[in-house]
C-alpha cells in the first residue's frame, strides 16, 4: 500500500531521493578534490569513490524519517485511529519506511551505475564471512536509526515542537555517523567518543567493515555494541510510547 | 511605491508580533544555528588537515565563500524561504485565491509575506566568516555581489516553486533548497574538478556564490563583475516570465 502511495508523489520521491544522494555525492567530489591536492591522506581516491558510492545505498536503507510525522499525528490528534487498530503503531511506520526505501532504491540505482562507470571503484575485498557480517551490521544499523527516530518522534508527547530536537540529532548524526567524513579521517577524540555513541553504529560501522578497515576483534566489539544499542533504544522507545500514550489526549473525531 | 512601503511595514509588524509569541523558540533555533556553524567550521578544518589548498582554494578563501553564501542564504531564508515552501500547498488548496485578490503584486505577497527571524543567525555568522577571511574589497562592490547572489538564489528557488503550478503534488521544495545549500558551501569549480565542461550547465548555481567570491578574492578579471550582473538580471527575468506564464494557467482548487 505504501509502495502505491509513494507512486502518487513521484516528483516528490525523485527529489527526496536526489536530496539523500546529494550529500554523499557532493562530499565524494570534495574529497576527490582534496586527494588530488594532498599526498598524505589515509584514504586513496579509489577508496573515497568506493566509500561514498556504497554509502549511497547503505545510507538509503538505514535512514528513517518518521519523527516529524509521528509528532504531527500526536499534535493534531491523528494518533487516535491508530490506537484503535489491531496492530502496533510502530508496525505502520516500519512498513511505510520499507515501502518508500524500495522505491527510492529504484531511483538511486541509475545514479550509482553512472558513478561506477565514471569513477570505476574497486569491489570491496571481503570474504564470504565478511559479507555476512556486513549485511548483519547493516540491518542492525537500520534498526538503531529507525528506533532513535521513533524515540525523537515520541518526544512530541511532551513537547509542542520537536523540530529543534530533530535538528540537534541531525548535527550529532552528521559528526558521528561518517555520512560526510569517513571515521578514519576524524580526529582521535571524535573517534573515541563515537565508539560509545549509537550514531557510529547506525551507519559508519557497516561502512568501516565494507572498507576492511576493522580487525576481527573490533568487528566483534562493534557487533556486540550494536546489539546492546538496539535493545537499549527499543527499551527507551517502549517506555516513551507507553508513558506518552497514557498522557495523550485528543479532541474531536 | 508608497503602497508597497506601507504593506511591507504592516508585514514586518505582524511578523514581529508573531515572533514575540514564540520567544523561547527563537533562542532555541539560534542555539541550533550556532551548532550548524560550528559543524561547518569543523568540516573545513578536517578537509584542510592534510593540505594547505584544495585545487587552488585556501582555507580562508573557502571561509570567505561560506561567509558570502551564508549572508545570501540568511537574507533569503529570513524574507523568502518560508513563503516559497508553502506555495505548492497554497496552489493545491486554492489558498492562492486570497493572494490573487489582494491589491498588490501576487509575486510580492507570495514571496515576502512571512519572515523567519531566527535566520538572523545565518546572516550574522556569514558576516563573521567574511570578517575572519579579511578580504580587501570595496564595500559597494561587495554589496552588489551579495544582492546579485540573493537575486540568483531567489530566482532559482522561485522557478522550482513555480513548477508546482504544473506538478500538483510537489511537496519537496525544502529538499531542493537543502541540495542547493549543500552544493553552494563549496566552490562549484572545486566540485567539478577537471570536468569544466559542466560549468555552463551549473551556471545558475555558480552565479549565486562561487563567482561573487572569486571576484572578491581577485581570482577572476574585474570584467567578470559585469558578466555576473548581466547573468543575474537575465536569470531573474527568466524566473519572472516563468512565474507569469504559470500564474496564467492557474485554476483555483477551491469552490
Amino acid at each position: 500500500m505504501n509502495f502505491i502511495q509513494c507512486f502518487e508523489y513521484r516528483g516528490d520521491l525523485l527529489i527526496y531521493s536526489l536530496s539523500y544522494a546529494a550529500q554523499p555525492v557532493i562530499y565524494l567530489l570534495v574529497w576527490l578534490a582534496v586527494s588530488a591536492s594532498s599526498q598524505s591522506l589515509p584514504m586513496t581516491a579509489q577508496e573515497f569513490a568506493q566509500y561514498y558510492i556504497w554509502l549511497l545505498i547503505v545510507q538509503l536503507w538505514v535512514s528513517a524519517w518518521s519523527s516529524p510525522f509521528i509528532a504531527g499525528d500526536i499534535r493534531h490528534g491523528k494518533l487516535s485511529p491508530y490506537l484503535l487498530k489491531p496492530f502496533a503503531y510502530i508496525n505502520f511506520h516500519i512498513s511505510e519506511n520499507l515501502g518508500e526505501k524500495g522505491l527510492k532504491t529504484l531511483l538511486t540505482v541509475p545514479l550509482v551505475v553512472v558513478l561506477i562507470l565514471i569513477l570505476k571503484p574497486s569491489w570491496p575485498d571481503l570474504s564470504v564471512f565478511g559479507w555476512v557480517i556486513f549485511f548483519w551490521t547493516w540491518g542492525l544499523a537500520g534498526a538503531i536509526y529507525f528506533l532513535i527516530d521513533m524515540c525523537v518522534g515520541c518526544l512530541a508527547f511532551w513537547f509542542d515542537d520537536i523540530s529543534a530536537i530533530d535538528d540537534l540529532y541531525n548535527v550529532l548524526h552528521i559528526i558521528f555517523s561518517g555520512i560526510l567524513i569517513p571515521m578514519i579521517l576524524m580526529p582521535d577524540f571524535v573517534r573515541n567518543l563515537a565508539t560509545f555513541m549509537p550514531f557510529r553504529y547506525s551507519l559508519s560501522f557497516p561502512m568501516e567493515i565494507l572498507l576492511g578497515k576493522l580487525s576481527l576483534s573490533e568487528q566483534s566489539l562493534g557487533l556486540f555494541l550494536q546489539i546492546i544499542f538496539v535493545v537499549l533504544i527499543y527499551f527507551i522507545y517502549h517506555k516513551l510510547w507507553v508513558i506518552g500514550v497514557k498522557r495523550y489526549s485528543a479532541f474531536g473525531n | 511605491m508608497n503602497k508597497y512601503f506601507k504593506v511591507t511595514l504592516a508585514i514586518v509588524k505582524n511578523n514581529l508580533i508573531r515572533e514575540m509569541e514564540y520567544r523561547v523558540n527563537f533562542f532555541v533555533w539560534l542555539f541550533i544555528q550556532i551548532l550548524w556553524v560550528s559543524l561547518q567550521i569543523f568540516i573545513v578544518q578536517i578537509l584542510f588537515q592534510h593540505t594547505n589548498n584544495i585545487l587552488g582554494w585556501t582555507k580562508p578563501e573557502i571561509f570567505l565563500l561560506i561567509g558570502m553564501f551564508r549572508i545570501i542564504r540568511g537574507i533569503f531564508d529570513f524574507f523568502v524561504y518560508a513563503n516559497l515552501t508553502y506555495l505548492p500547498e497554497d496552489i493545491n488548496s486554492g489558498n492562492l485565491d486570497y493572494t490573487l485578490t489582494k491589491p498588490v503584486s501576487t509575486l510580492y505577497l507570495s514571496s515576502f509575506r512571512k519572515h523567519q527571524y531566527d535566520q538572523i543567525g545565518t546572516f550574522f555568522s556569514g558576516i563573521g566568516f567574511v570578517v575572519y577571511a579579511g578580504p580587501t574589497v570595496n564595500i559597494i562592490v561587495f554589496g552588489i555581489l551579495i544582492l546579485c547572489g540573493f537575486l540568483a538564489f531567489y530566482s532559482l528557488i522561485l522557478m522550482v516553486s513555480t513548477l508546482s503550478f504544473f506538478l500538483t503534488k510537489l511537496r519537496a521544495i525544502s529538499s531542493i533548497h537543502d541540495i542547493v545549500n549543500t552544493i553552494l558551501r563549496y566552490p562549484v569549480d572545486l566540485l567539478l574538478g577537471n570536468r569544466s565542461g559542466m560549468n555552463l550547465l551549473l551556471l545558475p548555481l555558480t552565479i549565486i556564490a562561487t563567482i561573487p567570491a572569486k571576484i572578491v578574492l581577485g581570482k577572476t578579471s574585474p570584467t567578470v563583475l559585469v558578466v555576473e550582473i548581466i547573468s543575474v538580471i537575465l536569470f531573474f527575468l527568466l524566473a519572472i516570465c516563468f512565474w507569469k506564464y504559470a500564474l496564467k494557467r492557474y485554476s483555483s482548487a477551491s469552490s
